[in-house]
């Protein structure tokens, strides 16, 4: 599903350059329900922004669902955006002038889908997530959790092949928190492959596979053993 | 103070300040350039003109009545009318004449000093009865006036100039009792009297203080008869209406017109205070567009850095930092735009002076301009600002 | 797409209504005071009689000072109107299909006694041609015959509201009206006639109503007529009285040719260079052979009929209209960056860098649609301000091509205001602003 072999990553300010991702290695097989875990600066957002096609990178290759798309023009990076990956965000990133409908509605504009396609994909969305009554709603009357079903809705109504998620849970509470994943591994049930990124360990364990990152490399791969390193941990204190 | 701070913001978000600061100069350029044009026009207008406009009476005679077309009736008429208007109590003089000064229409003709090589150099001049200084109320300051027997029916004449027309004439000053003759010298004048300045019929030509003034028995029958009477300012609305019935019942051949002189220098002004009123209104909706625009921006730099202003509200800024700081901010980018400004408003003017007309800038009128932008620019900061220094200190610690 | 990009556009701006109404506002005030001042121009500019503008011609020959031209300033220049004696001798050319030499007089016209008392009229004396030449339409009647001109006959033409003055509207063709000392019968009526400029005649005020009658130019001789324009001379007449003037060098008179052909042309041309040469070798018009055919918006530039006012407040409303973009351009940038974060979701769910831009260059498409509206209206509400300054004949109104100019220059103003900030907001790498918010 996703292959990257030597993937670098270089900012540059005037003064210093920094490696936030160096020689990354890593290989996801589509249907596969995985966390990236690492401490603040690790390259976590990198490699979403990288994976998502939201960046370009130096060095190494990348094959999304079997192409190439390592060098690839920016039109062709938003077009496997919008037909291919679906995004999660911590903050949601709702549009808080468009309604629940409008905003689900979004990637599929992009796509230039007929009126009466993208009116039947939506519904069913809303129907995954359970918040078909609140069609009408715009982002301020809803509730965290329900924001964040809104964006998963969002984020599957385009059928994408791979969701990226990035601190799904963050801003949530733990109650809409555990709602929040119960969705995501129905989901990844289904068929699509989802790459978490969290600091979260519980969240963490409840993927098949765990990462964790270090300045911008993947410092533990362990398939066999998933989230071993996190089994002593108390998970109440984990809970930040 | 903070302009290190300051500065850095402006040159990371250089684009909009830039625009800003573009702004500020193109508007001081057209508003102080503007105001220019209006002032200049202005002082045209209030020029003096060396006549008592107000209280000077004009009047034309449109005779109707074939009598009129010989000379002796035309004569006789207009002796009639200049004595009977002169016997109405009010009346200070009164004369004939054959246009009226001010007034946009007359004629103009060309002289030199007799026997000049040069061009002749353009005048206005009137025809009118020997009373006619007097009935302008214009002082007569070298020289005689006009007697009885300086109207002959010999084409070279005795004349009466303006002093400006005379200096220019001669410069040395010494142009009474000299002779004036036109593109040939068949027929020569003689200046026998020199005024004080008083402008002709065009006071937008060039040349409108150069007057000449020859004594006749002016008008016929086809360009009518005029008149100017001359009252104290106060008599004159009640005089209109009786010259008026008085004239028309001397003889009732004809129309009669009556304006004070001051209505017709009004008409003739007439497209100069229109532009006035155009040009004062595009600077007032100039100021008040880059006031609009100054608003805009500042209230974006204050949304823009809402965490900022409350991490600073938390370090200990208090509301009075906050608003200096923006509307040094703001300062910074009008002077900016003001320095940039003195330039295009020289450069502006050039062009006006160059290419249409106009005159050239008055540096104080500058330096007024710039005092208005910094005003507009940091009363129309204001506002946002101060709404920048509500922000609660609190937002600095919220995320979102 | 396009409907998308729209309702995207509308939301936004209702998001901010006080910030939307600053910028349409803004840009509303730059179009208002362009447009009036464009329609002013437009209007003081405009062609008088474009189906036939190059076919008819004014006609210039030199007849001035030898020693002295006609303007010290531009050896060239020709002077401005023609003396009596040269229009009478080439109106007896046969070549312009339509011609004609005409000048303005002020006479008396007499109306029955019960009408009112007698009078004065701005009348142009001109031949039967005059008509034709000039397309100038009639309510009643015609002009008068050809044969008309040599009497003269007693023949006179009415503008419109001297015949509602004297006849009160009615069809007076035939009817009698004394002029001055004699009666006169009306041929003809004209409808309401206002060429803007009057560009038969723009020495005496290039914008003022035509004639109130119209009498065969003949009569200039038994009415012994002065013009009542502007005269100009260089020369004293060569003895005293109305004969003399009309013999002397003085020039009054306004002369226009109607020349089909190129040909046509050409053989008037040489018609007037061999009635000049010919005034030479009787010792006249001793400057060199300078003789002019100036089509008529040639002549109307020349003769500088567009106040210089005009276009001073042209060009600096255009700057006005620079300053309302360049205010445009700042407050879009703002907007437009404060909305980075949503148009960082929108990148990250697919949209393309030039959907982004399209999307941007919408809303800035509205805003000028939107400013060019009210700055139509706004601009009405100017020229009825600009019309209550002037006492002049005629007012100053928008028409449909400023209407379409207005709008023109408002999408130009929100394109061109819009293209930087779309630029910048579409270049905006999509993960930045996806974190923080």
């Amino acid at each position: 599903m996703l292959k990257m072999a030597k993937v670098s990553k270089i900012y540059r300010t005037d003064m210093i350059e920094t490696h936030a991702l160096s020689e990354f290695d890593l290989e996801v097989e589509s249907g596969e329900f995985i966390s990236i875990m690492g401490p603040s600066g690790c390259g976590k957002t990198t490699f979403l922004n990288v994976a998502g096609l939201l960046d370009t990178f130096e060095n190494g290759t990348y094959h999304l669902d079997g192409a190439d798309v390592s060098r690839l023009s920016d039109g062709e990076m938003s077009r496997i955006r919008n037909q291919k990956i679906g995004f999660i965000f911590q903050t949601f990133n709702l549009i808080p002038d468009l309604n629940v409908y409008d905003n689900i509605d979004v990637p599929l504009r992009y796509s230039r889908k007929n009126k009466a396609e993208r009116k039947s994909a939506i519904e069913q969305a809303l129907s995954i997530v359970g918040l078909v009554s609140r069609m009408k709603h715009y982002p301020s009357q809803l509730s965290g959790g329900q924001q964040q079903r809104v964006a998963i809705a969002r984020a599957l109504v385009g059928r994408p092949r791979l969701i990226l998620a990035d601190e799904p849970t963050g801003n949530l509470d733990s109650l809409m928190a555990r709602e929040i994943m119960d969705l995501m591994e129905k989901i990844n049930q289904e068929g699509t492959t989802i790459i978490m990124v969290t600091h979260d360990p519980e969240l963490a364990a409840r993927a098949a596979r765990s990462i964790h990152l270090l300045d911008g490399k993947v410092i533990d791969l362990q398939p066999e053993r998933p989230a071993a390193l996190y089994t002593h941990v108390n998970p109440a204190s984990a809970t930040t | 103070m903070e302009f290190g701070p300051i500065f850095r913001t402006l040159t990371r978000n250089k684009t909009r300040f830039i625009l800003i600061s573009l702004e500020v100069a193109l508007t001081l350029a057209i508003v102080v350039n503007c105001i220019n044009i209006t002032l200049h026009t202005l002082n045209q207008i209030n020029r003096s003109t060396g006549l008592d406009e107000g209280g000077i009476i004009a009047i034309t005679s449109m005779p109707f009545a074939a009598d009129f077309k010989e000379k002796q009736y035309l004569d006789n008429a207009r002796k009639a009318d200049v004595e009977m208007m002169r016997s109405i109590p009010g009346v200070i003089a009164a004369e004939s004449i054959s246009a009226f000064p001010l007034s946009g229409s007359g004629s103009s003709s060309g002289y030199k000093p007799l026997g000049d090589k040069k061009n002749t150099i353009g005048t206005g001049y009137f025809e009118a009865g020997i009373d006619i200084l007097n009935a302008l109320g214009v002082r007569l300051i070298q020289g005689r006036n006009f007697v009885d027997s300086d109207i002959t029916a010999s084409r070279s004449k005795n004349v009466i100039i303006t002093k400006a027309f005379a200096d220019r004439l001669f410069p040395r000053g010494d142009a009474l009792g000299k002779q004036l003759q036109s593109r040939t010298a068949e027929y020569p004048h003689t200046i026998v009297g020199i005024t004080e300045t008083m402008m002709g019929s065009w006071p937008t030509w060039r040349n409108v203080t150069y007057v000449t003034f020859f004594p006749d028995k002016p008008g016929n029958f086809n360009w009518g008869l005029r008149y100017i009477v001359r009252a104290s300012p106060s008599q004159v609305p009640a005089l209109i209406p009786r010259l008026e019935k008085e004239l028309l019942k001397l003889n009732n051949g004809r129309n009669v017109e009556l304006k004070t002189l001051s209505e017709m220098k009004a008409r003739t002004y007439e497209a100069n205070r229109a532009v006035i009123k155009m040009l004062t209104a595009v600077i007032f909706l100039l100021v008040f567009v880059t006031a609009l625009g100054i608003v805009g921006i500042t209230s974006f730099s204050v949304t823009e850095r809402t965490h900022h202003i409350g991490t600073r509200r938390a370090l200990g800024a208090r509301k009075l930092d906050i608003v200096r700081y923006f509307l040094l901010e703001n300062w910074i980018i009008t002077s900016l735009g003001v320095a940039a400004g003195v330039g295009f408003t020289y450069g502006l003017n050039y062009l006006l002076v160059t290419f249409v007309s106009g005159t050239k800038m008055d540096w104080r009128l500058v330096v007024g301009g710039v005092l208005l932008l910094w005003f507009t620019g940091l009363s129309s900061a204001f506002a946002p600002a101060l709404r920048g220094a509500r922000i609660k200190p609190a937002l600095a610690t919220r995320t979102v | 797409m396009l409907l998308y990009h729209l309702r995207i556009a509308f939301k936004s701006l209702r998001r901010n209504p006080i910030l939307s109404t600053l910028i349409i506002f803004g840009i509303a005030l730059g179009i208002g005071v362009s447009t009036t001042f464009m329609t002013t121009h437009h209007l003081l500019s405009g062609n008088p009689i474009p189906h036939k503008s190059d076919r008819l011609y004014y006609v210039e020959l030199d007849s001035w000072d030898p020693a002295r031209g006609w303007d010290d300033s531009n050896p060239k220049a020709t002077p401005n109107q023609l003396t009596y004696r040269d229009t009478v001798e080439i109106m007896k050319s046969n070549i312009p299909t339509y011609q004609g030499g005409s000048f303005k007089a002020s006479l008396y016209v007499h109306p029955p006694p019960n009408v009112g008392r007698p009078f004065k009229v701005v009348a142009r004396m001109c031949f039967s041609d005059f008509f034709p030449l000039f397309d100038v339409p009639f309510q009643y009647g015609s002009g008068w015959p050809r044969s008309a001109d040599a009497g003269p006959e007693q023949v006179v033409v009415l503008d419109n509201e001297t015949n509602q003055k004297v006849f009160g509207g009615r069809n007076s063709v035939g009817k009698l009206l004394r002029v001055e000392d004699r009666e006169f019968k009306v041929v003809g009526v004209l409808k309401p006639w206002f060429p803007r400029p009057k560009f038969f005649d723009v020495h005496n005020g290039a914008f003022e109503k035509p004639e109130e009658i119209y009498l065969p130019f003949n009569f200039v001789r038994p009415l012994e007529l002065y013009s009542a324009g502007n005269t100009s001379g260089w020369k004293n007449d060569d003895g005293e009285g109305f004969e003399a003037h009309l013999n002397g060098e003085s020039i009054w008179i306004q002369m226009w040719v109607q020349l089909d052909t190129e040909k046509q042309k050409e053989a008037y041309m040489d018609f007037l260079n061999s009635y000049v040469k010919g005034q030479k070798l009787l010792g006249r018009m001793q400057r060199p052979l300078n003789n002019k055919l100036l089509p008529v918006m040639e002549w109307m530039k020349i003769e500088k009929v567009v106040p210089e006012e005009a276009t001073s407040m042209l060009v600096i409303s255009m700057l006005f209209l620079v300053v309302c973009a360049l205010n445009l351009i700042g407050i879009l940038l703002g907007k437009f960056l404060g909305r980075a974060p949503e148009v960082g979701v929108r990148r990250a769910l697919g949209a393309s860098k030039w959907s982004i831009f399209v999307q941007h260059i919408i809303e800035c498409e509205l805003v000028g649609v939107l400013g060019g509206v009210l700055g139509v209206l706004l601009s009405i509400g100017g020229l009825k301000l600009i019309n209550s300054l002037f006492e002049i004949n005629f007012k100053f109104q928008l028409d449909g091509l400023m209407v379409i100019a207005a709008i023109g220059l408002a999408l130009t103003a929100g394109l061109i205001a819009g293209l930087y900030p779309a630029w910048r907001i579409c270049s905006i790498p999509p993960a930045v602003y996806l974190k923080e918010q």
